[in-house]
């Protein structure tokens, strides 16, 4: 019955891990594949450990460098920690949503009332996110070895790498036994990797408070120092660690009622003055969501800016990386280039913040939430106007959070430049207003695909104008990406005419929206 | 006799399947109005497009007056809705989505609000996301009776509510009658259409099979006789009665048969040619009304 319990969830895991697999065997890839390109010298590659390792920007961002005179040992250092950061999303946000998921949606009330032991739709869960794990690992082993950058360190990569899932996986398993909700569970393990690779930053920035990395997962991985010194010893740790985790989740499994954890959800009010209209429903509804990006974003934003005077001046040494700063951010002066690439960066997150709040219409819609509300004397624009609110107000909180946590670092280092990092957030928003009229008129013509086609056409079409640039595509399939419209800020000045045109193509497609909502059926699914 | 819901010729594709078939149907002013008829007949397709959450092919719908999609928003204020599966906000409690809905429904009753909460037990401080379906259905009943409204539709409301709550549901209902209210009810349980309806209307295959009082229903179904006669009785060639079984019996022949009210004469004179001894006959049970028009409705 367990066989079949795994079956059931590999055949739900098996497209998300060869997609992530082949996420993690790319990134490893290209860079074992840059650092001959970008280091020919091997005068240059002796020299390149002791330079970064006095450089506490790049400590903080990217870990203690081991051995940066070879592919591999440059790898090891340059993406480790993203790897292990990667693993451990995938397999912890991954066991809660089989877990946690499977239960809100109903589906494990038909398997506890099986003939199984409580705990097999657990443990078919850490089985199903463990072997998923481990093929992460694999696939970033088999990158370095397809690159060239063979030998122990690769292998040893590789097994660190699904040791930090491994952990992950319990630490889902058991955040999935506290909380009660699989909402709640995702945020107790997105939080939790959140605080292991703060921990970890902490630790790598100075050599004093280097033994704080052996609290964190994603040190453990560091300590491996694939490579360099090839150790063992933290594969061992991380993978008893994870059994004692799963261990507790195992025994809490067992004693728990089906839709409940530890953390029971107190009474919540019996009344509500505020929620009197459409759009204080809608904003409230996507309030939450709004919080959770605008802390990561202000995180985010806060590192590119802080750092951003060390990357000028490593950069400067190196005349190839200063061109491909160039081609990105389009001004001579690094910083700048660094910060306006950075910031178009984040400019697409911004962009997300909108479509999704938009697109909470049709999930509404889709859920049957939407009926009651519309069978009420809402008029339908109004109400997707609501959401198109609710997007668009967060896309505006998302961009002041990018602005004032950039600004802020900016003011207190030095070399800062806190007004072009606010001038930087400001001009996200012409493009969170265009994507959010695309999806509030997607949602009103299309409404079932509006959902994936809301979210890729941004996504896509920002590929396209950033690595575009950075391969030379010809000017005419730039032009097709509205992202061609938007400037590399502070790089470069705002490019008015471009957020104009913008602006208004948002505003007719919300017309567009709002019309065609009025036109056709309430669809589910 | 003034008409508060008046569906005219109604028709409605999902693609190529015919989900409303020229529905004509109309519902009295005042009065609870069942609406009956198998799963995937059409009920809820049509309490759909009454409140415009769905746009029929053809054909148009009237409440009060009002046309169901041009005058959406002043029927709105009017109407009050209880959906077949009613889904909630997760994140929000009970009472929090009660007071949603009735705002957005503009003119609500606050006492009336606490008196409904208090009567169907439920218990406002829990986040929807934990509620049965029944409490669900409850949230959704407190916003409907506490609103002010002059017209009632609900789809299946009581599907998911025990034998108490159904009670309290019928109580509501009949007060909400009294009131001069109109209620489009949609149901399956069949004691909660004899003791609310005045009138009920079958739905089969999109198209409305029969309507009227339940009586008259009644009178138009066929009647069961149980009889016992001093011999064999000639039935076979009477138009209107079915089901026919001979058996002897104490000397002589037990008859059972079902007879259409209009070979009731008939019948009983073929009795009494055959010596008949004792008789008995009885109107169809509501469920025996229900299973016939459900099936025998196959062939419009």
């Amino acid at each position: 019955m367990t066989g079949v319990l795994i079956g059931l969830i590999w055949r739900r895991l098996r497209l998300r891990t060869v997609l992530w697999g082949l996420g993690l065997f790319l990134l490893a890839f290209t860079v074992v594949g840059s650092y001959e390109a970008l280091y020919p010298d091997p005068g240059v590659r002796a020299g390149l450990t002791g330079t970064l390792r006095a450089n506490t920007s790049f400590r903080a961002l990217l870990g203690v460098p081991g051995d940066l005179s070879t592919p591999g040992g440059f790898t090891a250092w340059r993406v480790g920690v993203t790897l292990g950061t990667l693993a451990a999303l995938y397999a912890g946000l991954g066991i809660v949503a089989l877990t946690r998921g499977e239960e809100e949606t109903g589906v494990r009330e038909l398997v506890w009332s099986g003939a199984v032991r409580r705990q097999a739709s657990l443990l078919a869960a850490a089985a199903g996110t463990a072997v998923g794990s481990v093929v992460l690992g694999a696939m970033a082993t088999c990158a370095l070895l397809g690159a060239g950058a063979g030998g122990r360190g690769a292998v040893l990569l590789g097994a660190g790498v699904a040791a930090v899932g491994l952990v992950f996986v319990a630490i889902g398993a058991l955040m999935g036994q506290v909380a009660g909700t699989r909402r709640a569970a995702s945020a107790l393990t997105g939080t939790a990797v959140g605080v292991a690779y703060v921990v970890r930053m902490v630790a790598d920035t100075s050599d004093d408070r280097g033994w704080l990395a052996w609290l964190s997962p994603l040190g453990w991985l560091e300590r491996v120092d694939a490579y360099a010194a090839d150790r063992v010893g933290p594969l061992v740790l991380a993978a008893g660690s994870a059994l004692g985790l799963f261990a507790a989740a195992y025994a809490l499994e067992g004693r728990r009622d089906l839709g409940a954890g530890l953390l029971r959800p107190g009474p919540g009010p019996g009344h509500s003055r505020r929620l009197r209209t459409p759009e204080a429903l809608a904003a409230r509804l996507y309030a939450s969501t709004v919080l959770a990006w605008a802390a990561g974003l202000t995180v985010f934003s806060a590192i590119v800016a802080g750092i951003a005077a060390d990357v000028g001046t490593f950069v400067a040494q190196d005349r190839q990386t200063a061109d491909l700063f160039a081609r990105l951010g389009g001004s001579p002066d690094l910083v700048r280039s660094y910060l306006g690439g950075s910031y178009q960066f984040l400019g697409i997150l911004v962009v997300v913040v909108a479509v999704e709040g938009v697109l909470g219409a049709r999930r509404e819609e889709a859920t049957g939430r939407a009926d009651p509300v519309l069978a009420r004397p809402v008029a339908r624009p109004r109400w997707l106007g609501a959401f198109l609110g609710a997007g668009v107000g967060g896309a505006v909180c998302a961009a002041a959070a990018v602005g004032i946590a950039g600004a802020a670092v900016s003011v207190a280092g030095p070399g800062g430049d806190p007004a072009g990092v606010l001038r930087a957030a400001a001009n996200m928003l012409p493009a969170a207003v265009c994507f959010g009229g695309l999806a509030c008129a997607l949602v009103g013509l299309v409404p079932r695909v509006a959902a994936p086609v809301g979210l890729a056409v941004p996504v896509v079409t920002f590929l396209v104008d950033y690595f575009g640039r950075l391969v030379q595509l010809p000017e005419a399939v730039l032009a097709c990406s509205p992202f061609h419209y938007v400037a590399a800020v502070p790089a470069r000045p705002v490019d008015r005419p471009g957020a104009v045109v913008l602006l208004a193509a948002g505003i007719v497609f919300a017309v567009v929206g709002l019309v065609a909502i009025r036109r056709r059926d309430l669809v589910p699914v | 006799m003034t008409t508060a819901i008046a569906v005219d010729e109604l028709t409605k594709d999902y693609g190529r399947r015919r989900a409303l078939d020229r529905l004509t149907l109309a519902v009295p002013a005042g009065e609870v109005y069942g609406f009956l008829g198998p799963n995937g007949a059409g009920k809820t397709t049509t309490l759909r497009i009454l409140l415009d959450l769905l746009r029929p092919t053809s054909g148009r719908a009237t409440v009060l007056g009002l046309d169901v999609q041009r005058d959406a928003l002043p029927l709105h204020r009017r109407i009050a809705y209880v959906p077949g599966d009613v889904a909630l906000w997760p994140q929000l409690t009970g009472g929090q989505a009660i007071d949603v809905l009735l705002a957005l429904h503009g003119r609500s009753d606050q006492k009336r609000r606490e008196e409904l909460v208090e009567a169907f037990q439920l218990d406002p401080t829990v986040r929807c996301r934990a509620y049965s379906t029944g409490n669900r259905q409850k949230v959704a009943l407190v916003a409907a009776f506490a609103a002010e409204a002059d017209v009632l539709i609900l789809d299946e409301p009581t599907s998911g509510l025990d034998p108490l709550m159904e009670a309290v549901f019928r109580r509501h209902l009949v007060a909400a009658r009294d009131e001069g209210r109109t209620v489009l009810l949609s149901s399956h349980i069949l004691g909660e259409v004899e003791t609310t309806c005045d009138r009920v209307g079958i739905i089969r295959a999109g198209r409305l099979v029969e309507t009227g009082t339940l009586d008259e229903l009644r009178h138009l179904s066929e009647y069961t006789v149980d009889a016992e006669v001093g011999h064999p009785p000639e039935l076979g060639g009477i138009a209107g009665v079915s089901d026919l079984v001979v058996a002897p019996a104490n000397g002589g022949y037990r008859v059972r048969c079902r007879v259409r009210p209009e070979a009731t004469a008939d019948l009983l004179a073929a009795l009494a040619r055959a010596g008949v001894r004792t008789l008995s006959s009885r109107p169809p049970t509501l469920e025996e009304l229900f299973l016939r028009y459900y099936d025998a409705a196959e062939t419009p």
